[in-house]
């Protein structure tokens, strides 16, 4: 997560070349209103299967985007694909459960770049260390178009620390973020199919909803207070 | 988007599928509510509809959590309902297109899934099982006379189970309506009635007309009061000889109320009509020989049957029957103190027709009868006149004082005596006890002396061994033989017991010592590890806590000889009157796991003391999470008698 700093602008975000579906996403995600209610924006939440940890050398295999509106997920609006790629490491399938095989019915990365930044216009992407993920689809960007995404994101990880931050102090989270097995099963939450894409985009926005309700008594309201680090 | 599969969606369909009228859905339907499917994230307090609003486009399934109905009427906040997983609610608004008749409040913080009413209105167009399903829910509510009118919860019986259940109910309430009625017109002949009666087999023929209205009615003993009298006119319309008007009573009569009409009337048939009157169609005849056939299977029968037997066999058969009273008890909902009387007096008839067979069966084979005066006592639950179920054997045998050398022959008789008893008690369907707290054991057979030196060990040095077993006998209620002995040892025990407060703070210490579970409503909150960790140990858990409570308050209180656990409640009540509102809902409660544990037991054919909660219907659920609180509040009040935080 290191790597994604979303202060710092690619230029080539808006070269010409880009095509029109990237334009579109542009316009409309740097048009976000950063003061309106946090409870009347359409969130989207992410999660990625990869092939490893690696941002570099892995690569996205899965995806799964659920829409979040007014403490309501969407299911039946919900993105989510297979991606094929070439490179493909074996070790990995007993975390993802994803085969070669079921990776040949998957689209492009081409194709699904082109399907989920539609997705991502104009919405703030929420997901558990988000960093990660966002930094694995600019990867996947800047090796097909050369852009970045420009979203303002959310991590549930940081959320769930200023929601608890008593907990940093004196609990077993002292020098790390808890992990979203952590954050489910302590808000008892494990019933949805964990590492597979769409299972724990669902948790994770299940756990959104809740720090999202939390940080409204803490008065948080606007989106600009709630991106606020 | 891809063609594969959506996780998620599979999840919630995984899910939904488990509860009515989602359970009836094809995949297509149960597709198309998916797409408009939203999961709600409501926080504790959160009200998910107002009473008196127009119905938004959703309504609601409990993914987790719970919501509560609750309905504003005359000033008054009135608890409808609380929904919990799988419930559905908020509906019948939406289809009635009503505004909402309650307000939903989360319990607790919950996730719901909100389904589209449009959605659900095609499949009702398109499923006709859902269609009626759903409709027939609602038709229910609006028969339920206790509701009144119908509510936002849709009670919907989460278990295919409890649906079987509620079918059995209703086969136990047809059987009042007795048979299927043979009628004529009211111009049919004498003579084609009584051939009509002959052919069907039937004592009784009921006159109707063209709306099927009872307008008179003939029985065997009418004929034959016409032959004896030669007014019997075989060609004779029945309309001028049948008795008019007829005395009817309404479908779903109990047994009771039945026979005390007929009583009253001197009749022996009764007709069956919708409402009971003879303004509405026939449903049915119930004669007295019916009424007679039923009876058969009363507890004074099962009793009587009982002393005449000499055989452990049958003794277990006419045992057998017992139990399905206490079925038919249960379903009719009976009051449980009144079963659990009944069920009392039957195993106290058979503990002593096992004791007179045991008796008989050693002096015919060795000659020998008592050598001195003895008290048979039941232990523990049948000592407290709440065995219901035929659970293990808890009971010990008191002797009176001998000497020295004839001691050992006297405890050899007795020992010899119990252990018959246990092996009667054992064919008749009554466990060993496995901790041994029995009569043939040489620890619990023993003489007046010996039984009062054990109870005063027990007083004066008590343990946590001690009070687990004075925790068992204080309970003993004399069943056969001398009442002197169990009275003698009674006033010994009591004299001491009040002398020797720290026993009692003992007693309360270990009826603290199980806290109740602290909500219950899901599927699983349950003993933790152990062989039943799916399951929840009822008796462990909630009675036993009550059982306890009321046994060391009642001795504080210096009553004495009172066993039962709700008659000392009730003496409680009324001595320690501030505290009257914690020990009738410690009745109520002690009431409900009473009936729940039956229930249980008779339908797992065991002694019911795990519960598997996904078996409970919600309601039963609700009842027993409720019977916790009591249980809490008789252990606050115990710490602070006995200041048991001070008590190390």
């Amino acid at each position: 997560m290191f790597l994604f700093n979303r202060k710092k602008k690619s230029s080539n975000n808006h070269a010409p070349h880009l095509p029109e579906w990237w334009k579109d996403y542009m316009k409309k995600t740097e048009k976000i209103n950063l003061n309106q209610h946090a409870e009347s924006f359409e969130f989207k939440v992410l999660d990625l299967e990869t092939t490893g940890l690696d941002v570099d050398e892995d690569r996205i295999i899965s995806v799964g985007l659920i829409p979040i509106l007014n403490y309501e997920m969407f299911p039946g609006r919900a993105y989510h694909t297979l991606v094929y790629q070439d490179h493909f490491k074996k070790d990995s399938v007993s975390i993802h459960g994803l085969t070669m095989d079921d990776l040949k019915s998957g689209i492009t990365e081409e194709s699904f770049l082109e399907t989920i930044i539609p997705e991502l216009a104009g919405t703030v992407i929420v997901g558990h260390h988000i960093g990660f993920d966002i930094a694995m689809i600019n990867k996947s960007l800047n090796r097909h178009w050369g852009c970045k995404l420009v979203n303002p994101v959310l991590d549930t990880a940081m959320m769930y620390k200023r929601c608890f931050p008593i907990k940093f102090v004196y609990d077993k989270f002292i020098n790390q973020v808890p992990t979203l097995d952590e954050i489910a099963s302590e808000f008892e939450l494990a019933f949805h199919d964990r590492h597979s894409a769409m299972g724990d985009a669902a948790i994770t926005g299940v756990i959104f909803m809740k720090l999202l309700r939390k940080l409204k008594h803490l008065k948080v309201q606007t989106l600009k207070e709630l991106l606020e680090k | 988007m891809t063609k594969d599969s959506n996780v998620l969606s599979d999840r919630i369909k995984d899910f939904l599928v488990r509860f009515p009228p989602f359970s009836m859905m094809t995949d297509p339907n149960l597709n198309l509510l998916l797409n408009n499917i939203k999961i709600k994230y409501v926080e504790k307090g959160e009200v998910v509809f107002h009473q008196g609003a127009a119905p938004n486009q959703y309504f609601y399934v409990i993914r987790k959590g719970a919501v509560k109905l609750e309905r504003m009427e005359g000033g008054n906040n009135i608890l409808i309902d609380v929904c919990d997983e799988g419930d559905v609610f908020g509906i019948r608004p939406l289809i009635a297109e009503q505004p909402y008749l309650s307000t939903g409040t989360a319990q607790e913080e919950s996730i719901l899934y909100a389904i589209h009413t449009a959605d659900i209105r095609d499949i009702m167009i398109n499923n006709p099982k859902v269609g009626y399903f759903l409709a027939s829910s609602f038709a229910a509510g609006t028969r339920n006379k206790k509701e009144g009118h119908n509510t936002d919860g849709l009670v919907f019986i989460s278990h295919n189970e409890q649906l079987l259940q509620e079918d059995r109910l209703v086969e136990i309430q047809k059987l009042s309506i007795g048979r299927v009625p043979i009628v004529c017109k009211p111009g049919t002949t004498v003579s084609e009635a009584a051939k009509i009666m002959t052919d069907e087999n039937v004592g009784s023929i009921v006159v109707v007309n063209d709306n099927f209205f009872p307008r008179g009615i003939v029985t065997d003993s009418d004929m034959r009061r016409m032959v004896g009298r030669g007014e019997f006119d075989p060609d004779k319309p029945i309309q001028g000889v049948m008795n008019t008007p007829v005395i009817c009573l309404p479908v779903g009569t109990s047994y009771a109320d039945a026979q005390i009409v007929m009583l009253h009337n001197g009749i022996n048939h009764i007709v069956m009509t919708e409402d009971g009157s003879d303004e509405t169609p026939v449903k049915g005849v119930f004669s007295e020989s019916e009424l007679l056939a039923y009876q058969g299977n009363s507890p004074g029968i099962i009793i009587k049957q009982m002393k005449k037997t000499r055989n452990p066999e049958t003794l277990k058969k006419i045992r057998d029957k017992a139990d399905l009273l206490l079925e038919k008890y249960l379903y009719q909902e009976v009051s449980i103190t009144f079963v659990s009387d009944v069920m009392t007096a039957i195993n106290d008839s058979l503990l002593v027709r096992a004791i007179e067979i045991s008796l008989r069966k050693i002096k015919s084979e060795t000659g020998e009868s008592p050598p001195v005066k003895f008290s048979w006592v039941a232990i523990g639950s049948l000592g407290r006149r709440e065995q219901i179920l035929r659970t293990d054997q808890d009971h010990a045998l008191i002797f009176e004082e001998v000497d020295h050398e004839n001691y050992s022959m006297v405890k050899s008789f007795f020992l010899e005596l119990a252990t018959k008893v246990v092996e009667i008690l054992k064919i008749c369907g009554f466990k060993e006890c496995p901790a041994k707290m029995m009569a043939n054991n040489p620890k619990w057979c023993m003489s007046i002396r010996e039984w009062k030196g054990q109870f005063r060990q027990w007083i004066h040095s008590p343990d946590n061994e001690s009070i687990l077993h004075a925790n068992i006998f204080m309970d003993y209620r004399s069943v056969y033989g001398d009442v002197e002995l169990t009275k003698q040892l009674t006033g010994y025990i009591m004299n001491m017991v009040h002398d020797h407060r720290i026993f009692l703070t003992y007693l309360a210490k270990y009826a603290v010592e199980t806290p109740p579970p602290l909500s219950f409503f899901r599927n699983f909150i349950l003993e933790k590890n152990g062989a039943h960790k799916d399951q929840f140990d009822i008796k462990q858990r909630a009675m036993l806590p009550l059982v306890d409570a009321a046994r060391v308050l009642v001795l504080e209180q210096k009553v004495e000889r009172m066993n039962n656990t709700i008659q000392r409640y009730e003496k409680l009540a009324e001595i320690d009157n501030k505290n009257e509102e914690m020990y009738r809902d410690a009745i109520t409660a002690y009431e409900i796991l009473l009936r729940l544990r039956a229930l249980n037991g008779i339908k797992n054919s065991d002694n019911g003391r795990y519960i598997t909660p996904n078996q409970l219907n919600k309601i039963q659920r609700m009842l027993l999470r409720n019977s916790f609180k009591p249980i809490g509040q008789l252990q606050d009040v115990l710490n602070v008698r006995f200041q048991l935080n001070f008590f190390l």
